[in-house]
């Protein structure tokens, strides 16, 4: 992991505010602009490069938003609290899939809307013929075009937002995402009334069949042998979009990581297949299930995460440590590698969210008599520092912290000090080219 | 007079319940396990390599953890039964190696534990969740964790667990509550909360295995091994498919299968199913003869406050849905209630004792009746305990200085409805089963009750039946009836035998030959019958 990559976890609080004051004004009305479009992602393990679906952020003239770029899972999209209406401005910029129409919707499972199915003459309103069927869910957008899809009664809670067009083609292709609507934004913020947290993480489960995605881009799908989603056998196994060791590569969590807050896991299952994610070392609070809050919340470390289904669970944790979340269904390859697919960590390593090749080699700080205390695994000390930033827009150069002590123990078992530093200080251990372990102390609000 | 009644019956129920603790004693089934010294429980694991056979015939290459102490390969790893608050210790060695040709070591295994916190892991090497030992044979990773709670647990292999746990590198995990002692009833619980208690307690391990993938490994043909094309072809509790399920544990001719899962039980005792999912898949697993309540999932009990309430959030169901890596702890009773006819085969006025559990409700007529009444009231409150309308259930009435109604030859048996309105109020059929209506006075005893109710049809003759092994020839627990040649002949103390298994009905044979698999017979016994 290079420095560059570290940055990048202070995107999504960054775009948070921006979506923020975009969103603010009396018309309580939160409008996104989305385009749907082809991307492709390249596999660890020298893996394929697959074609995918997805979407990017746009402004209002579906020209993407600066940094945004077509990705799988789509944009998070944040409602603003109280909001009583949601906008999604739909542009169709799909390439031909053969004998798939590359028309597109988009709906959300969970939250009633006004919907009009298309049949597959390409008519809408009511059936007129025992021979249509239907294509859409919805009313459709066409390529070129765009539709604006709205909501009306919104109800705080984690949502997913996919294609229901030809859903048996577009959600695997990638077309899908995230809706999140809090209860308040605190702090702390509440995602349900009551249920307050302090940090959070997307956890989005999917899979790709590879051979099915070559199809569609070739435009043979629809033809043998992949005459429809039915000879699924999927290859790769995301979370947030990548199978491990890349999930490592993107921010866990929208804030750094602290001992003993309240850590929100938004999970999300747009896949075809039921994934049973399981914590390492940890329990978590499920509080919600496809956006409604249960009203006796249950302790437990595994989830039977069915497809379409959406959980919040909370978790605090109160140690430092190795915390693994997988798919105890052993989705656990790349095609056919091991170490890959639905591994994850829910560490302290605060933005690494975990650290290839650096097990056991993390960074915890504590608070100590006007101190701060560092202590750390086993490193090669003499070519170890550490660095730190404000994680606080505007971004200042990394500031070295110095060279360890060689003479402390490699096991940090003591430690090093440095005298209390303000807030808003994310550091970072850095062992020889490494990152080792990342981490900071609170206040961080 | 309605008090005394009740305080007579009382005496009389502890009294047989005495009675029957002392045949009892020492009959309450266990897991079997390692137990290890409380409270620094130490074990000494060695991964290694061995045969499980099916009972389709196969034998497959498979990989489990070893007692050290034994050097015996076995599928699932011992089951770890330690107590809360313990510092339990396991250290862990690797003997695995590829058979080939061309022979390989086999790759590093390691252990891992959900649910148990603040697991620190030393020697090896680092892995992708845990430390590893490498397939030295010598290298000793050490895992240790305080079982700080309670409740049923699964470990199993933290590396490359596509390849691992489908080869068998899994087991079960148990921590008995603080107090636990198996021969006190009320300290005979699965959790802190004296709801928990149960008389017997069975193990459901499930997993499921693709024979086709494990001779792949065997080979060394692991460049060939694609886990995403998983296809199971067997399904096994706790290291064995039916009817090897049903066998004695450590019979010789499954040497590396050590652990049954043979559940008995008696009428009206608490048995606890611990489940365990450790395979791919989830598994429904189905238990007949009653719903069982889902007490705690992941070693937690389902409770609104926790710690405190108790599992109040509990769930009846019929069907434990076991997800892989999940644990579900589960109580299931049975006793014949509301069968449609006396289990026991009494016929009223005896000869034959009163079982327990053989009154479904009871109450008191709260005003006399006549003859020709088709109504009656019972004490306010007390009409709830009865079923709910519409449904219409037999009831017996009898005279209140009668201990049960054998005793009382006036007793009348009528069907009885409870008003839609007024739970305390029942609308009545007179003189059933051949006893005619009576004037009832005040305080006379009303209750739901099979007993003495006949078998309601005409058993076929048995040359038109199928008899399958645990038949006992009889529909009367605890009696025996004529059976063809060669039939039954399971069932020594004629219980009734209720089928547990994967409602997912492809995994009840074994590679397509039904029955077997995922699969087991629950036994219930006849009061008195021991049960190891």
């Amino acid at each position: 992991m290079t420095m560059q990559g570290m940055t990048r976890w202070l995107r999504p609080a960054s775009l948070g505010v921006l979506l923020w004051a975009s969103l603010a004004g009396p018309a309580r009305a939160a409008d996104f602009y989305l385009k749907a479009a082809a991307m492709t992602k390249t596999m660890p393990n020298a893996g394929p490069t697959i074609t995918m679906w997805g979407y990017v952020l746009c402004d209002a003239t579906f020209t993407p938003l600066a940094g945004q770029v077509v990705q799988v899972p789509g944009p998070r999209l944040v409602v603003p609290p109280g909001d009583t209406v949601l906008n999604i401005h739909l542009f169709d910029g799909l390439p031909s899939a053969g004998s798939e129409t590359s028309n597109t919707s988009l709906v959300i499972p969970e939250l009633p809307a006004t919907m009009v199915p298309t049949w597959t003459d390409g008519t809408t309103g009511p059936r007129t013929s025992t021979a249509q069927r239907v294509r859409s869910f919805t009313q459709e957008t066409a390529p070129g075009g765009s539709v604006t899809y709205t909501w009306t009664s919104l109800r705080p809670g984690t949502f997913l937002y996919e294609s229901g067009t030809h859903p048996s083609v577009q959600v695997q292709m990638g077309l899908y995402g995230c809706v999140t609507i809090d209860a308040a934004t605190g702090p702390p913020a509440q995602a349900y009334p009551g249920v307050p947290y302090d940090n959070e993480a997307l956890l989005v489960f999917s899979e790709v069949d590879p051979a099915i995605h070559a199809a569609v881009a070739a435009g043979t799908y629809g033809t043998a042998p992949y005459t429809s989603t039915i000879t699924y056998v999927p290859k790769y196994f995301f979370i947030n979009g990548a199978p491990y060791p890349d999930t490592l590569a993107a921010p866990m969590f929208t804030k750094p990581f602290v001992l003993g807050q309240r850590i929100l896991l938004r999970f999300l299952n747009p896949g075809e297949e039921t994934h049973v994610p399981v914590l390492q070392d940890l329990y978590m609070t499920v509080v919600a299930q496809d956006g409604y809050p249960l009203p006796y919340p249950r302790t437990e470390y595994s989830l039977i995460l069915e497809s379409g289904k959406t959980f919040d669970a909370i978790i605090t944790p109160a140690t430092s440590g190795l915390h693994g979340l997988f798919d105890r269904r052993l989705r656990l390859t790349n095609n056919m590698s091991s170490n890959g697919g639905m591994l994850t960590y829910l560490t302290d390593n605060g933005a690494a969210g975990g650290c290839p090749g650096a097990v056991g080699s993390t960074l915890k700080l504590s608070k100590s008599g006007g101190q701060i205390l560092f202590t750390w695994g086993n490193i090669a000390l003499a070519s170890s520092y550490i660095v730190y930033q404000s994680h606080v827009a505007p971004l200042a150069p990394f500031t070295q912290q110095g060279t360890l002590n060689p003479t402390a123990p490699a096991d940090g078992t003591t430690g090093a000090t440095m005298p209390m530093p303000p807030d808003n200080l994310v550091f970072f251990l850095i062992s020889g080219d490494n990152l080792a372990g990342g981490g900071c102390v609170g206040p961080q609000r | 007079m309605n008090r005394d009644r009740k305080r007579k019956r009382t005496t009389e129920a502890a009294a047989l319940a005495v009675l029957l603790l002392g045949i009892a004693v020492g009959s309450h089934a266990t897991i079997l396990g390692l137990t290890g010294t409380s409270p620094n429980p130490t074990f000494a694991f060695i991964a290694k390599q061995g045969y499980i056979s099916t009972p389709d015939g196969n034998t497959i290459y498979c990989w489990g953890y070893a007692n050290a102490a034994t050097g015996a390969f076995q599928l699932p790893g011992p089951t770890l039964i330690v107590n809360e608050g313990d510092t339990v210790t396991i250290t862990l060695q690797n003997q695995i190696s590829i058979p080939g040709p061309p022979a390989a070591p086999g790759p590093a295994v390691s252990m891992i534990f959900p649910g148990q916190q603040n697991v620190s892991a030393s020697g090896g090497t680092a892995g992708v969740l845990t430390q590893e030992a490498p397939s030295d044979g010598t290298t000793t990773v050490t895992y240790t964790f305080v079982a700080a709670h309670p409740g049923t647990y699964t470990y199993f292999s933290g590396t490359r667990m596509e390849l691992e746990v489908e080869m068998g590198l899994y087991g079960a995990l148990i921590v008995r509550p603080a107090g636990f002692d198996p021969n006190v009833a009320a300290n005979r619980r699965a959790y802190d909360d004296p709801s928990s208690q149960y008389d017997h307690e069975y193990l459901y391990l499930l997993s499921d295995l693709d024979p086709n993938l494990h001779p792949l490994v065997e080979q060394n043909k692991l460049n060939q091994y694609d886990n995403t094309t998983f296809f199971a072809n067997n399904w096994l509790v706790t290291g064995r498919c039916f009817p090897d399920t049903m066998a004695d544990p450590n019979v010789g001719y499954l040497p590396s299968q050590p652990y049954n899962t043979a559940p008995l039980t008696h009428p009206g005792e608490k048995v606890l199913l611990r489940f365990i999912g450790a395979g791919h898949d989830m598994h429904p697993l189905h238990h007949h003869g009653n719903n069982a309540l889902m007490i705690a999932k992941d070693g937690r009990l389902l409770e609104s406050v926790p710690g405190v309430s108790g599992p109040d959030l509990a769930v009846s169901d019929f069907t434990q849905t076991v997800a892989p890596g999940e644990t579900i702890d589960a109580i299931w009773v049975w006793y014949g209630y509301h069968l449609g006819w006396d289990e026991y085969g009494h016929t009223l006025g005896g000869p034959g004792p009163f079982e327990p559990n053989e009154i479904y409700a009871q109450s008191t007529l709260a005003s006399s009746i006549g003859v020709s009444d088709t109504a009656i009231t019972v004490p306010a409150g007390t009409g709830h305990a009865f079923l709910p309308p519409p449904r219409t259930f037999r009831a017996i009435i009898w005279g209140s200085g009668y201990a049960n109604p054998d005793l009382d030859p006036n007793r009348e048996v009528v069907t009885a409805t409870r008003s839609l309105t007024n739970p305390d109020t029942f609308t009545i059929t007179r003189a059933q089963e051949g006893t005619a209506a009576e004037a009832w006075s005040v305080g006379s005893i009303i209750a739901d009750t099979d007993h003495g109710l006949p078998l309601p049809v005409t058993m076929p003759s048995i040359q038109n039946l199928e008899f399958g092994q645990y038949a006992s020839g009889s529909p009367f627990l605890g009696q025996s009836g004529p059976l063809p040649p060669l039939q039954g002949g399971f069932n020594p103390y004629n219980g009734y035998y209720f089928m547990f298994h994967s409602h997912n009905e492809k995994e009840i044979v074994n590679n397509n030959v039904f029955p077997g698999g995922m699969l087991t017979m629950m036994g219930v016994l006849p009061y008195g019958a021991p049960i190891p």
